[in-house]
Protein backbone atom coordinates (compact mmCIF):
# COMPACT_ATOMS: atom_id res chain seq x y z
CA UNK A 1 0.00 0.00 0.00
CA UNK A 2 2.48 2.48 1.10
CA UNK A 3 4.46 1.56 -2.24
CA UNK A 4 1.85 2.30 -4.36
CA UNK A 5 1.26 5.72 -2.95
CA UNK A 6 4.88 6.62 -3.37
CA UNK A 7 4.03 5.97 -7.14
CA UNK A 8 1.26 8.06 -7.01
CA UNK A 9 3.38 10.97 -6.08
CA UNK A 10 6.06 9.93 -8.45
CA UNK A 11 3.53 9.91 -11.49
CA UNK A 12 2.49 13.75 -9.90
CA UNK A 13 5.63 14.69 -10.14
CA UNK A 14 6.11 13.31 -13.27
CA UNK A 15 2.94 15.17 -14.89
CA UNK A 16 4.19 18.56 -13.65
CA UNK A 17 7.40 18.35 -15.44
CA UNK A 18 5.99 17.60 -18.40
CA UNK A 19 3.74 20.01 -18.27
CA UNK A 20 6.67 22.61 -17.81
CA UNK A 21 7.88 21.10 -20.82
CA UNK A 22 4.67 21.03 -22.77
CA UNK A 23 4.73 25.02 -22.16
CA UNK A 24 8.38 25.95 -22.25
CA UNK A 25 8.34 23.97 -25.78
CA UNK A 26 5.53 26.16 -26.61
CA UNK A 27 7.23 29.26 -25.79
CA UNK A 28 10.24 28.05 -28.10
CA UNK A 29 7.82 27.48 -31.05
CA UNK A 30 6.01 30.67 -31.27
CA UNK A 31 10.27 32.48 -31.10
CA UNK A 32 9.95 32.37 -34.71
CA UNK A 33 6.86 33.83 -35.06
CA UNK A 34 8.01 36.59 -33.22
CA UNK A 35 11.29 37.05 -35.03
CA UNK A 36 9.34 36.91 -38.52
CA UNK A 37 7.44 40.46 -37.17
CA UNK A 38 11.07 41.70 -35.68
CA UNK A 39 11.72 43.50 -39.22
CA UNK A 40 9.06 44.66 -40.25
CA UNK A 41 10.34 48.49 -39.76
CA UNK A 42 13.43 47.42 -42.25
CA UNK A 43 10.91 45.80 -45.32
CA UNK A 44 9.37 49.13 -45.11
CA UNK A 45 12.61 51.41 -45.13
CA UNK A 46 13.83 49.06 -48.03
CA UNK A 47 10.68 48.52 -50.04
CA UNK A 48 10.67 52.36 -50.27
CA UNK A 49 14.11 52.90 -50.92
CA UNK A 50 14.66 50.32 -53.27
CA UNK A 51 11.33 51.74 -55.72
CA UNK A 52 12.91 55.37 -55.38
CA UNK A 53 16.35 54.02 -56.89
CA UNK A 54 14.39 52.57 -59.82
CA UNK A 55 12.19 55.34 -59.87
CA UNK A 56 15.37 57.97 -60.29
CA UNK A 57 16.86 55.09 -62.79
CA UNK A 58 14.14 55.12 -64.96
CA UNK A 59 14.04 58.86 -65.03
CA UNK A 60 14.11 59.90 -68.57
CA UNK A 61 13.61 56.51 -69.82
CA UNK A 62 17.24 55.59 -69.07
CA UNK A 63 16.84 52.25 -67.59
CA UNK A 64 14.74 51.05 -70.43
CA UNK A 65 17.50 52.24 -73.08
CA UNK A 66 19.84 50.20 -70.62
CA UNK A 67 18.14 47.03 -70.74
CA UNK A 68 17.30 47.44 -74.37
CA UNK A 69 21.17 48.01 -75.31
CA UNK A 70 21.81 44.67 -72.28
CA UNK A 71 24.57 47.00 -70.50
CA UNK A 72 23.89 45.10 -67.19
CA UNK A 73 27.31 46.46 -66.08
CA UNK A 74 26.19 49.94 -66.67
CA UNK A 75 22.93 49.31 -64.34
CA UNK A 76 24.63 47.75 -62.00
CA UNK A 77 26.80 50.39 -61.75
CA UNK A 78 24.25 53.29 -61.50
CA UNK A 79 22.37 50.78 -58.74
CA UNK A 80 26.02 50.88 -56.35
CA UNK A 81 26.23 54.18 -56.65
CA UNK A 82 22.32 55.18 -55.62
CA UNK A 83 21.77 52.73 -52.88
CA UNK A 84 23.65 53.67 -49.61
CA UNK A 85 26.67 51.12 -48.62
CA UNK A 86 25.44 48.66 -46.33
CA UNK A 87 22.60 47.39 -49.27
CA UNK A 88 23.24 44.79 -51.16
CA UNK A 89 21.45 43.98 -54.65
CA UNK A 90 20.17 42.21 -57.15
CA UNK A 91 18.00 42.95 -60.16
CA UNK A 92 16.13 40.39 -62.72
CA UNK A 93 14.92 41.46 -65.56
CA UNK A 94 11.60 39.65 -67.01
CA UNK A 95 10.24 40.12 -70.39
CA UNK A 96 6.98 40.06 -71.56
CA UNK A 97 6.95 36.28 -71.77
CA UNK A 98 8.81 36.07 -67.95
CA UNK A 99 11.96 34.90 -69.67
CA UNK A 100 14.92 35.80 -67.53
CA UNK A 101 16.87 38.83 -70.25
CA UNK A 102 20.36 39.24 -67.81
CA UNK A 103 22.40 36.85 -69.35
CA UNK A 104 24.57 37.68 -66.08
CA UNK A 105 24.08 38.52 -62.93
CA UNK A 106 23.24 42.18 -62.18
CA UNK A 107 24.16 42.31 -58.23
CA UNK A 108 26.66 43.30 -55.40
CA UNK A 109 26.92 40.14 -54.32
CA UNK A 110 25.16 37.19 -52.49
CA UNK A 111 22.29 38.32 -50.78
CA UNK A 112 22.69 36.68 -47.43
CA UNK A 113 20.10 38.17 -45.29
CA UNK A 114 16.92 37.28 -43.12
CA UNK A 115 15.16 40.21 -44.50
CA UNK A 116 15.63 40.60 -48.18
CA UNK A 117 13.13 42.76 -49.66
CA UNK A 118 11.44 42.00 -53.62
CA UNK A 119 10.35 45.38 -55.37
CA UNK A 120 8.62 44.66 -58.67
CA UNK A 121 8.70 47.03 -61.02
CA UNK A 122 6.96 47.54 -64.17
CA UNK A 123 8.55 49.15 -66.93
CA UNK A 124 7.68 50.23 -71.20
CA UNK A 125 10.67 51.49 -73.12
CA UNK A 126 9.85 54.24 -74.77
CA UNK A 127 12.02 53.74 -77.99
CA UNK A 128 10.60 50.89 -79.01
CA UNK A 129 7.44 50.28 -76.39
CA UNK A 130 8.69 46.88 -75.29
CA UNK A 131 7.17 45.61 -71.84
CA UNK A 132 9.51 44.72 -69.08
CA UNK A 133 9.03 43.43 -65.71
CA UNK A 134 11.97 44.14 -63.33
CA UNK A 135 12.29 42.28 -59.92
CA UNK A 136 14.90 44.31 -57.78
CA UNK A 137 16.05 42.26 -54.34
CA UNK A 138 17.16 44.09 -51.77
CA UNK A 139 18.69 43.26 -48.26
CA UNK A 140 20.88 45.06 -45.51
CA UNK A 141 24.90 43.93 -45.95
CA UNK A 142 25.71 41.41 -42.64
CA UNK B 1 2.79 13.55 7.49
CA UNK B 2 1.96 10.92 5.27
CA UNK B 3 4.21 10.67 1.98
CA UNK B 4 1.06 11.19 -0.35
CA UNK B 5 0.76 14.69 1.02
CA UNK B 6 4.41 15.52 0.48
CA UNK B 7 4.38 14.43 -2.74
CA UNK B 8 0.89 16.47 -3.67
CA UNK B 9 2.49 19.52 -1.77
CA UNK B 10 5.17 19.40 -3.90
CA UNK B 11 3.43 18.35 -7.19
CA UNK B 12 1.62 21.18 -6.59
CA UNK B 13 3.96 23.82 -5.54
CA UNK B 14 5.37 23.07 -8.82
CA UNK B 15 2.06 23.49 -10.75
CA UNK B 16 2.35 26.99 -9.03
CA UNK B 17 5.44 28.04 -10.20
CA UNK B 18 5.00 26.87 -13.46
CA UNK B 19 2.03 29.02 -13.75
CA UNK B 20 3.48 31.99 -12.51
CA UNK B 21 6.92 31.61 -14.83
CA UNK B 22 4.62 31.06 -17.94
CA UNK B 23 2.56 33.84 -17.12
CA UNK B 24 5.77 35.68 -17.06
CA UNK B 25 7.57 34.46 -20.06
CA UNK B 26 4.60 34.78 -21.88
CA UNK B 27 4.71 38.95 -20.91
CA UNK B 28 8.01 39.06 -21.37
CA UNK B 29 7.81 37.39 -24.77
CA UNK B 30 4.46 39.43 -26.19
CA UNK B 31 5.29 42.93 -24.45
CA UNK B 32 8.47 43.48 -27.30
CA UNK B 33 6.23 41.99 -29.53
CA UNK B 34 3.11 44.48 -28.83
CA UNK B 35 5.42 47.50 -28.58
CA UNK B 36 6.86 46.26 -32.01
CA UNK B 37 3.73 46.36 -33.69
CA UNK B 38 3.15 49.68 -32.53
CA UNK B 39 6.52 51.03 -33.32
CA UNK B 40 6.47 49.23 -36.88
CA UNK B 41 2.66 51.90 -37.30
CA UNK B 42 4.95 54.62 -35.99
CA UNK B 43 8.09 53.44 -38.81
CA UNK B 44 5.24 53.35 -41.57
CA UNK B 45 3.42 56.57 -40.52
CA UNK B 46 6.24 58.32 -40.38
CA UNK B 47 8.34 56.94 -43.78
CA UNK B 48 4.86 58.20 -44.90
CA UNK B 49 5.78 61.86 -43.62
CA UNK B 50 9.03 61.74 -45.16
CA UNK B 51 7.86 61.01 -48.13
CA UNK B 52 5.22 63.59 -47.92
CA UNK B 53 7.62 66.39 -47.69
CA UNK B 54 9.31 65.41 -50.84
CA UNK B 55 6.14 64.90 -53.24
CA UNK B 56 3.58 67.31 -52.08
CA UNK B 57 4.19 70.83 -53.80
CA UNK B 58 2.81 72.82 -50.13
CA UNK B 59 0.69 75.96 -50.74
CA UNK B 60 0.61 78.27 -52.13
CA UNK B 61 2.54 75.68 -54.77
CA UNK B 62 5.08 78.63 -55.34
CA UNK B 63 6.50 79.61 -52.13
CA UNK B 64 9.97 79.19 -52.93
CA UNK B 65 10.10 81.91 -55.73
CA UNK B 66 8.13 84.23 -54.98
CA UNK B 67 9.30 85.20 -51.35
CA UNK B 68 5.51 87.46 -50.72
CA UNK B 69 3.98 84.23 -51.15
CA UNK B 70 3.02 83.00 -47.43
CA UNK B 71 4.02 79.55 -46.95
CA UNK B 72 0.79 78.06 -45.42
CA UNK B 73 1.43 73.96 -45.78
CA UNK B 74 4.85 72.98 -46.31
CA UNK B 75 5.85 70.69 -49.32
CA UNK B 76 9.42 70.91 -51.58
CA UNK B 77 8.26 69.01 -54.94
CA UNK B 78 7.94 70.88 -58.10
CA UNK B 79 4.48 72.03 -58.96
CA UNK B 80 2.56 69.79 -61.49
CA UNK B 81 5.93 67.42 -61.75
CA UNK B 82 5.19 64.20 -63.47
CA UNK B 83 7.22 61.89 -61.41
CA UNK B 84 8.11 61.68 -57.66
CA UNK B 85 11.02 63.40 -55.70
CA UNK B 86 11.71 66.27 -58.19
CA UNK B 87 11.98 69.14 -55.98
CA UNK B 88 11.63 72.54 -56.69
CA UNK B 89 15.57 74.88 -57.50
CA UNK B 90 13.58 77.58 -55.04
CA UNK B 91 12.00 75.93 -52.17
CA UNK B 92 15.19 74.19 -51.84
CA UNK B 93 17.45 77.13 -51.73
CA UNK B 94 15.20 79.01 -49.29
CA UNK B 95 15.97 76.23 -47.02
CA UNK B 96 19.53 76.57 -46.81
CA UNK B 97 20.42 79.48 -43.95
CA UNK B 98 22.84 81.19 -45.51
CA UNK B 99 20.61 82.20 -48.22
CA UNK B 100 19.27 86.15 -47.83
CA UNK B 101 15.89 84.99 -48.99
CA UNK B 102 15.87 81.59 -46.55
CA UNK B 103 13.24 80.02 -44.38
CA UNK B 104 12.94 80.21 -40.86
CA UNK B 105 12.70 76.37 -39.15
CA UNK B 106 10.11 78.12 -37.22
CA UNK B 107 7.93 79.10 -40.32
CA UNK B 108 8.70 75.42 -41.85
CA UNK B 109 7.55 73.79 -38.62
CA UNK B 110 4.12 75.63 -38.19
CA UNK B 111 3.10 75.50 -42.40
CA UNK B 112 3.49 71.40 -41.41
CA UNK B 113 0.57 71.60 -38.81
CA UNK B 114 2.06 68.57 -36.80
CA UNK B 115 2.94 70.40 -33.52
CA UNK B 116 4.38 66.69 -32.37
CA UNK B 117 6.99 66.19 -35.46
CA UNK B 118 10.37 68.17 -35.81
CA UNK B 119 11.97 67.16 -38.59
CA UNK B 120 15.17 68.13 -40.34
CA UNK B 121 16.30 67.96 -43.60
CA UNK B 122 19.58 67.08 -44.94
CA UNK B 123 20.31 67.41 -49.03
CA UNK B 124 23.78 66.44 -50.34
CA UNK B 125 25.78 65.06 -53.28
CA UNK B 126 25.92 61.37 -53.72
CA UNK B 127 29.83 61.69 -53.08
CA UNK B 128 32.39 63.88 -51.93
CA UNK B 129 35.14 65.52 -53.53
CA UNK B 130 38.57 66.88 -51.58
CA UNK B 131 41.08 69.26 -53.37
CA UNK B 132 44.88 69.60 -52.65
CA UNK B 133 47.28 71.95 -53.65
CA UNK B 134 50.28 69.09 -55.00
CA UNK B 135 52.54 71.40 -56.57
CA UNK B 136 53.16 75.13 -57.83
CA UNK B 137 55.32 76.49 -61.25
CA UNK B 138 56.38 79.77 -61.97
CA UNK B 139 57.54 81.12 -64.86
CA UNK B 140 57.98 85.13 -66.19
CA UNK B 141 54.69 85.28 -67.34
CA UNK B 142 52.45 82.06 -65.30
CA UNK B 143 52.24 80.39 -62.99
CA UNK B 144 51.08 76.17 -63.27
CA UNK B 145 48.95 74.78 -60.60
CA UNK B 146 48.80 70.63 -60.16
CA UNK B 147 46.30 70.17 -57.51
CA UNK B 148 45.31 66.59 -56.41
CA UNK B 149 41.53 65.31 -56.67
CA UNK B 150 40.11 62.84 -54.40
CA UNK B 151 36.51 61.51 -55.09
CA UNK B 152 34.96 59.33 -51.56
CA UNK B 153 32.17 58.23 -50.87
CA UNK B 154 31.64 57.31 -46.94
CA UNK B 155 35.45 56.81 -47.71
CA UNK B 156 35.02 54.21 -50.48
CA UNK B 157 37.19 55.93 -53.37
CA UNK B 158 34.86 56.72 -56.31
CA UNK B 159 35.53 56.47 -60.01
CA UNK B 160 34.54 59.93 -61.99
CA UNK B 161 34.93 62.36 -64.93
CA UNK B 162 36.40 65.43 -63.74
CA UNK B 163 35.67 69.18 -65.03
CA UNK B 164 37.66 72.01 -63.83
CA UNK B 165 37.54 75.47 -64.00
CA UNK B 166 39.82 77.98 -62.84
CA UNK B 167 38.76 81.67 -62.40
CA UNK B 168 40.65 85.14 -61.58
CA UNK B 169 38.45 88.28 -62.01
CA UNK B 170 37.46 87.62 -65.82
CA UNK B 171 39.93 84.68 -66.61
CA UNK B 172 38.45 81.50 -66.90
CA UNK B 173 40.59 78.48 -67.99
CA UNK B 174 39.30 75.01 -67.81
CA UNK B 175 40.59 71.18 -67.61
CA UNK B 176 39.12 67.90 -67.58
CA UNK B 177 40.31 64.53 -66.29
CA UNK B 178 38.96 61.94 -64.28
CA UNK B 179 39.81 59.91 -60.95
CA UNK B 180 41.18 56.22 -60.99
CA UNK B 181 39.25 53.26 -59.09
CA UNK B 182 41.18 54.52 -56.65
CA UNK B 183 38.93 57.72 -56.49
CA UNK B 184 42.57 59.99 -56.71
CA UNK B 185 43.06 62.48 -60.00
CA UNK B 186 45.22 65.07 -60.51
CA UNK B 187 44.41 68.32 -62.70
CA UNK B 188 46.84 70.92 -64.05
CA UNK B 189 46.25 74.45 -65.39
CA UNK B 190 48.04 77.69 -65.89
CA UNK B 191 47.13 81.38 -64.38
CA UNK B 192 48.71 84.66 -65.89
CA UNK B 193 50.72 86.80 -63.58
CA UNK B 194 48.91 89.91 -65.10
CA UNK B 195 46.51 89.26 -62.14
CA UNK B 196 46.64 88.82 -58.82
CA UNK B 197 44.42 88.01 -55.85
CA UNK B 198 41.93 85.11 -54.80
CA UNK B 199 41.16 82.72 -57.53
CA UNK B 200 38.72 79.56 -57.58
CA UNK B 201 38.79 76.20 -58.42
CA UNK B 202 35.83 74.68 -59.49
CA UNK B 203 35.71 70.80 -60.13
CA UNK B 204 32.65 68.60 -60.92
CA UNK B 205 32.82 65.27 -61.11
CA UNK B 206 30.74 63.08 -62.47
CA UNK B 207 29.92 59.19 -61.89
CA UNK B 208 27.16 58.55 -63.69
CA UNK B 209 24.68 60.95 -65.78
CA UNK B 210 22.82 63.09 -63.68
CA UNK B 211 25.13 61.93 -60.67
CA UNK B 212 27.41 64.61 -59.56
CA UNK B 213 29.28 66.15 -57.17
CA UNK B 214 31.38 69.66 -56.71
CA UNK B 215 34.15 71.58 -54.87
CA UNK B 216 34.92 75.01 -54.98
CA UNK B 217 38.48 75.92 -53.57
CA UNK B 218 39.81 79.33 -52.67
CA UNK B 219 43.38 79.75 -52.91
CA UNK B 220 45.85 82.71 -53.55
CA UNK B 221 47.37 83.63 -57.05
CA UNK B 222 50.34 85.77 -57.61
CA UNK B 223 50.18 87.20 -53.79
CA UNK B 224 51.57 87.12 -50.27
CA UNK B 225 48.08 87.29 -49.17
CA UNK B 226 46.02 84.77 -48.28
CA UNK B 227 42.96 84.64 -50.36
CA UNK B 228 39.88 86.59 -48.98
CA UNK B 229 37.80 84.62 -46.52
CA UNK B 230 34.08 83.13 -47.65
CA UNK B 231 31.34 86.54 -47.53
CA UNK B 232 33.81 89.16 -47.09
CA UNK B 233 32.94 91.42 -50.45
CA UNK B 234 29.58 90.05 -51.09
CA UNK B 235 27.03 87.96 -49.51
CA UNK B 236 25.73 85.78 -52.89
CA UNK B 237 22.05 84.52 -52.47
CA UNK B 238 20.40 82.99 -55.91
CA UNK B 239 16.50 82.67 -56.47
CA UNK B 240 14.26 82.74 -59.02
CA UNK B 241 16.93 82.68 -61.59
CA UNK B 242 17.78 85.99 -60.18
CA UNK B 243 21.54 86.56 -58.25
CA UNK B 244 21.43 88.67 -55.05
CA UNK B 245 24.57 89.97 -54.03
CA UNK B 246 24.70 92.58 -51.27
CA UNK B 247 27.76 94.24 -51.19
CA UNK B 248 29.66 94.36 -47.86
CA UNK B 249 32.42 97.03 -48.83
CA UNK B 250 32.58 99.58 -51.23
CA UNK B 251 34.04 97.01 -53.59
CA UNK B 252 31.69 95.77 -56.63
CA UNK B 253 31.35 92.67 -58.31
CA UNK B 254 31.93 93.29 -62.09
CA UNK B 255 32.03 90.15 -63.50
CA UNK B 256 29.85 87.78 -62.62
CA UNK B 257 29.55 83.74 -64.18
CA UNK B 258 27.71 80.49 -63.97
CA UNK B 259 29.71 77.43 -64.57
CA UNK B 260 28.02 74.12 -64.93
CA UNK B 261 29.84 71.04 -66.15
CA UNK B 262 29.11 71.49 -69.50
CA UNK B 263 28.93 75.30 -69.93
CA UNK B 264 30.21 78.64 -68.87
CA UNK B 265 27.95 81.76 -69.53
CA UNK B 266 28.33 85.20 -68.23
CA UNK B 267 25.55 87.11 -66.50
CA UNK B 268 24.11 90.05 -67.39
CA UNK B 269 23.73 92.77 -64.40
CA UNK B 270 19.74 94.22 -63.99
CA UNK B 271 19.53 96.43 -61.54
CA UNK B 272 20.94 97.84 -57.98
CA UNK B 273 22.23 100.31 -55.71
CA UNK B 274 25.07 100.80 -53.94
CA UNK B 275 24.74 98.07 -51.55
CA UNK B 276 23.09 95.25 -53.49
CA UNK B 277 23.38 94.01 -57.54
CA UNK B 278 21.04 92.01 -59.05
CA UNK B 279 22.22 89.55 -62.00
CA UNK B 280 19.88 87.32 -64.08
CA UNK B 281 20.42 83.21 -64.46
CA UNK B 282 20.34 81.48 -67.81
CA UNK B 283 18.12 78.55 -67.19
CA UNK B 284 20.18 75.86 -68.57
CA UNK B 285 18.81 72.16 -69.57
CA UNK B 286 22.15 70.79 -68.15
CA UNK B 287 22.30 68.24 -65.67
CA UNK B 288 23.97 69.51 -63.04
CA UNK B 289 24.54 71.98 -60.10
CA UNK B 290 25.11 75.57 -61.17
CA UNK B 291 27.77 77.60 -59.24
CA UNK B 292 27.56 81.13 -59.40
CA UNK B 293 30.66 83.22 -59.45
CA UNK B 294 31.44 86.57 -58.74
CA UNK B 295 34.63 88.92 -58.87
CA UNK B 296 36.15 91.82 -58.51
CA UNK B 297 38.92 94.47 -58.04
CA UNK B 298 39.71 95.42 -54.14
CA UNK B 299 40.17 99.35 -54.60
CA UNK B 300 42.61 99.71 -51.95
CA UNK B 301 44.99 97.03 -52.45
CA UNK B 302 44.09 96.38 -56.78
CA UNK B 303 43.61 92.82 -56.10
CA UNK B 304 41.53 90.58 -57.16
CA UNK B 305 38.45 89.09 -55.11
CA UNK B 306 35.79 86.24 -55.61
CA UNK B 307 33.00 84.96 -54.34
CA UNK B 308 30.69 81.93 -55.07
CA UNK B 309 27.69 80.18 -54.20
CA UNK B 310 26.02 76.85 -55.43
CA UNK B 311 22.08 76.72 -56.92
CA UNK B 312 20.60 75.21 -55.66
CA UNK B 313 22.30 75.80 -52.58
CA UNK B 314 23.55 72.34 -51.73
CA UNK B 315 24.71 70.88 -49.74
CA UNK B 316 22.38 72.42 -47.10
CA UNK B 317 21.55 71.11 -43.27
CA UNK B 318 17.43 72.18 -42.20
CA UNK B 319 15.92 71.62 -39.22
CA UNK B 320 16.72 70.64 -35.52
CA UNK B 321 19.95 68.84 -34.69
CA UNK B 322 18.95 66.21 -32.79
CA UNK B 323 21.98 65.84 -31.14
CA UNK B 324 20.94 64.40 -27.72
CA UNK B 325 21.20 60.83 -27.08
CA UNK B 326 17.35 61.31 -26.19
CA UNK B 327 16.66 62.49 -29.47
CA UNK B 328 18.87 60.42 -31.30
CA UNK B 329 17.16 57.06 -29.50
CA UNK B 330 13.76 58.32 -30.56
CA UNK B 331 13.98 59.78 -34.34
CA UNK B 332 13.77 58.35 -37.50
CA UNK B 333 15.58 58.43 -40.11
CA UNK B 334 15.28 58.06 -44.12
CA UNK B 335 17.43 58.59 -46.94
CA UNK B 336 15.98 59.37 -50.30
CA UNK B 337 17.42 59.81 -53.76
CA UNK B 338 15.95 63.33 -55.13
CA UNK B 339 15.88 65.32 -58.14
CA UNK B 340 16.96 69.15 -58.79
CA UNK B 341 17.05 70.46 -61.75
CA UNK B 342 17.78 66.54 -63.93
CA UNK B 343 20.92 66.28 -61.54
CA UNK B 344 20.40 63.80 -58.76
CA UNK B 345 20.95 64.42 -54.95
CA UNK B 346 20.96 62.20 -51.78
CA UNK B 347 18.66 63.46 -48.99
CA UNK B 348 18.11 62.01 -45.75
CA UNK B 349 14.66 62.82 -43.45
CA UNK B 350 15.04 62.83 -40.13
CA UNK B 351 11.54 62.74 -38.29
CA UNK B 352 11.03 62.88 -34.20
CA UNK B 353 9.25 59.44 -33.03
CA UNK B 354 6.89 60.82 -30.04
Amino acid sequence: MKILMNKKGQVRTLEALLAVAVVFAALLLTRPIYASYDNLGDYDVLYTMGLNVLVQLDRDGDLGRLISERNWAEIADRLSIMLPLGVSFNLTVYDEESNILNDRPVSSGLIDSKCVVSIQYILVDRSNLRFYVIRLQLAWMK
Amino acid sequence: MPVTSLDTLLASSIMICLVLASMASVFAAIQPFLKHQVSHHEVEANLNLAEYLLIEAGMSASWGSNINESLVIFGLANQNSPVPFELNIDKVTRLNEKNIYNLSFLEAFNSLNMKDKPFRIIIKPLFNITVNLASREENDSAITYRFNILAERSNFPVKAALKCYAVIKDYVVSCSSQTSSLGEGLIEFSLPKSLSGTALLIVFAETEPKMLSYTVHRFSHNSINPPSSEGRYALLSPLNYTLRADLNSSNRILHAMAFTYNYVFNLTETEGDSATQYFIIPKILDESIMILVGTGLNASSSECFAEWVSYPQIPLDFGLGFTSKYQLADSFSFRFLVTINSAIYECEVILWGS
